[in-house]
């Protein structure tokens, strides 16, 4: 059974008319859609282990995790047969970023979050979130290091003064104590 | 005459002077946010909601409303003069909004937007006035099983409002079903999915998970745009439509406001489907359908109405019924439940000063949003220039530090680097992030009112067949038999 009329808009076409290039399989598509069947396995599996029902209390602990998972494994299975029957794509599938600055940005982006996360506990608030935005500033779009020192003093003591002066909370303090 | 003695006690309420302060700075954060594309209304809310944990409750829903309204007037600014929406709802604007703006009339529109805007709040606000308490009556008959059914159907409206695809939606929701039951079982002690993190067992915090799905989601996705963001140079004149303008204008607003009411009030619709549905509906209504899209004003004027007049649609069945229809009154409830204070009908009765102050700080706000919006265009204009390499910066560390200092826990910033990245490759691959915020919410209190029916059953085991109860899932039945029909429809191109 083919359930893609729930997923997509492919108007009164032939099989062999909607898959153009842009409507056959996509690969990217699938590999979610593998991780949702494969989360909703582990989810239900869990579910299981957890208990679904129990005589005395009836629904037991497992029991909405277990529909979550079922839906979200299900769902998941319904995107891939969706998915397949598009057909395959001869050509190379585009890349999941289309420019490798944009890959570039992502990966410093969430960089500077892991190490502001650790960090912050040693090096106090200020401190680390003044490193981290003059780091994100200058190699993101990079701009002159007076630019970069100005935004980056700028916002962190916006956000300093707002939370720890005006809202009273309290923020990391670190070695340095502030 | 109880109604307008409770609107006395709502208007003394807003009127204080410290919630005057509150409700304007929520407008005017709210256009701010409006106005600057690459953060939308939910994404500020979160990054706003530690700042109102020192606030009474009563200012803080005074605030976050005012953010949420505000946001929808602000946000026809960007659509007009830079074709990028401020947020979702305006994107339909962009297309004669900003043809406006070409030949020169962005004035016209961007005054007919805050004209219409402060008209379809004010009319959607009386509505407000005379209905949620009708609505609390009703609610007060509700069972478990009614709040099970009656979530049911906001999860399948969901689906069918969602303008993607709908078996996606049901993945969100069964996602943030299962984000939402992380934790210690309430019933029975039981911990479940925490891998061993005691940081875990109260669950995944709220304000982590928003903000990393929609805030930093939202710097990520920016990234790839960054560079093709055109920043906006001339200067608008004329913010005064003339009189040709308001007479086409005035059917499209009066429409747009009862339209964009009823869609607010809807589960799972909200003000994005309301400002699309009243684009097609005045194109359909116009003596020119062909000019749509090339600068007319109806075009604008409608949509604008719409998505303004959804914001006070949507406080009703938050406020009367504890049921957010939409993100972010689903934020707006967890806003109120952190300060210890659970919406629904027992609201009017336990807090009246909240419950009647919220619906009279929509008059107010109204008003200060017309004030901000039509004299003050030019300096929204001006943030319009502020490039967004400069911006990026701060809106991370209000998401780093927001999210930090909801429990003071360095675990919640991992929690939310873990959601941002899961909420970026969901929004590569147009997964609609508003579903799973819903489900997130309204989790808790579906699972406690299917296990609390399921348990019932057992001695009544007919309890799903109450006529309230049976009436909104014979209307989910529906809706999804609709929406499988459409959409087979669509695939063998009968439509």
């Amino acid at each position: 059974m083919n359930f893609s009329f729930l997923g997509g808009e492919r108007c009164g076409m032939t099989l062999d008319e909607r898959n153009t290039p842009e409507e056959r399989m996509n690969l990217h598509e699938q590999v979610y859609n593998i991780v949702w069947i494969l989360l909703g396995i582990g989810i239900c599996t869990e579910s299981i282990r957890l208990k679904l029902w129990d005589v005395s209390w009836g629904p037991g602990p497992g029991f909405i995790p277990f529909l979550a998972g079922f839906f979200i494994g299900g769902t998941g299975l319904l995107l891939f047969i969706s998915e397949s029957s598009k057909g395959w794509e001869k050509k190379r599938p585009e890349p999941f970023w289309q420019d490798p600055t944009t890959r570039k940005r992502i990966f410093y982006i969430l960089g500077g979050l892991c190490a502001m996360a650790l960090l912050m506990p040693i090096l106090g608030f200020l401190l680390t979130s003044i490193l981290i935005t003059s780091f994100m500033l200058r190699v993101i779009e990079p701009q002159k290091w007076l630019a970069v020192i100005a935004i980056s003093l700028a916002s962190c003591f916006l956000v300093y003064w707002l939370f720890f002066s005006l809202l009273q909370v309290s923020l990391p303090k670190g070695l340095l104590g502030v | 005459m109880d109604i307008f003695h409770n609107m006395q006690l709502g208007f003394s309420v807003i009127l204080s002077p410290e919630n005057l302060v509150y409700c304007f700075l929520g407008c005017l954060v709210g256009t701010l946010i409006g106005v600057l594309p690459g953060i939308g209304p939910l994404a500020t809310l979160s990054l706003l909601l530690p700042v109102t944990y020192k606030l009474p409750p009563v200012s803080s829903i005074i605030m976050l409303s005012g953010i949420f309204y505000g946001a929808m007037y602000g946000g026809s600014t960007t659509s007009i003069l830079v074709n990028i929406p401020g947020e979702a709802a305006s994107v339909i604007t962009c297309l004669d909004g900003h043809q406006m703006a070409k030949q020169g009339r962005a004035g016209a529109a961007l005054g007919i937007a805050a004209i219409g805007s402060f008209i379809a709040g004010t009319i959607s606000t009386v509505g407000l006035n005379f209905l949620s308490p009708i609505l609390v009556v009703a609610a007060l008959k509700f069972g478990p099983p009614e709040y099970f059914s009656i979530m049911t159907m906001g999860f399948v409206a969901t689906m069918f409002m969602v303008g993607g695809s709908a078996l996606k939606a049901l993945l969100m929701i069964a996602l943030g079903l299962f984000v939402s039951s992380i934790g210690i079982d309430v019933v029975d002690g039981t911990q479940r999915f925490t891998f061993g993190f005691s940081n875990l067992m109260n669950g995944a915090d709220l304000v982590a998970v928003i903000m990393g799905m929609f805030g930093v989601s939202e710097i990520l996705i920016n990234m790839e745009e960054m560079a093709k963001r055109e920043i906006f140079t001339s200067k608008v004149k004329g913010i005064l439509p003339n009189r040709k303008d308001l007479r086409d204008s005035a059917l499209p607003i009066l429409r747009g406001s009862l339209l964009g009411f009823v869609f607010g009030v809807l589960p799972g619709a909200g003000n994005v489907t309301a400002s699309f549905l009243s684009y097609s509906m005045e194109k359909r209504f116009s003596h020119y359908p062909e000019k749509f899209g090339t600068g007319v004003i109806e075009g604008v004027a409608g949509p604008e109405s719409a998505n303004n007049s959804a914001v006070a649609g949507a406080m009703i069945p938050l406020l009367s019924l504890g049921l957010p229809c939409n993100p972010v009154t689903a934020l707006m409830m967890g806003a109120l439940i952190i300060h210890g204070v659970q919406p629904g009908p027992m609201l009017i009765i336990r807090h009246p000063e909240i419950y009647w102050g919220v619906i009279a700080s929509f008059y107010v706000g109204n008003v200060m949003l017309l004030i901000l919006n039509l004299p003050l265009i030019g300096i929204w204009v001006q943030f319009l220039r502020i490039p967004y390499r400069i911006l990026f910066p701060l809106i991370l560390l209000l998401c780093v530090v927001g999210t930090y200092s909801t429990n003071l826990n360095i675990f919640d910033i991992w929690v939310m680097i873990v959601f941002g990245v899961l909420g970026y490759f969901l929004r590569k691959r147009d997964y609609e992030l508003a579903p799973f915020i819903l489900a997130l919410v309204l989790g808790p209190l579906f699972e406690q009112s299917l296990r609390q029916s399921l348990i019932l059953s057992v001695k009544e085991p007919m309890i799903f067949l109450h006529p309230i109860s049976l009436t909104l899932l014979v209307i989910s039945v529906l809706l999804l038999v609709i929406l499988i029909w459409d959409r087979w429809k669509k695939r063998k191109g009968l439509v």
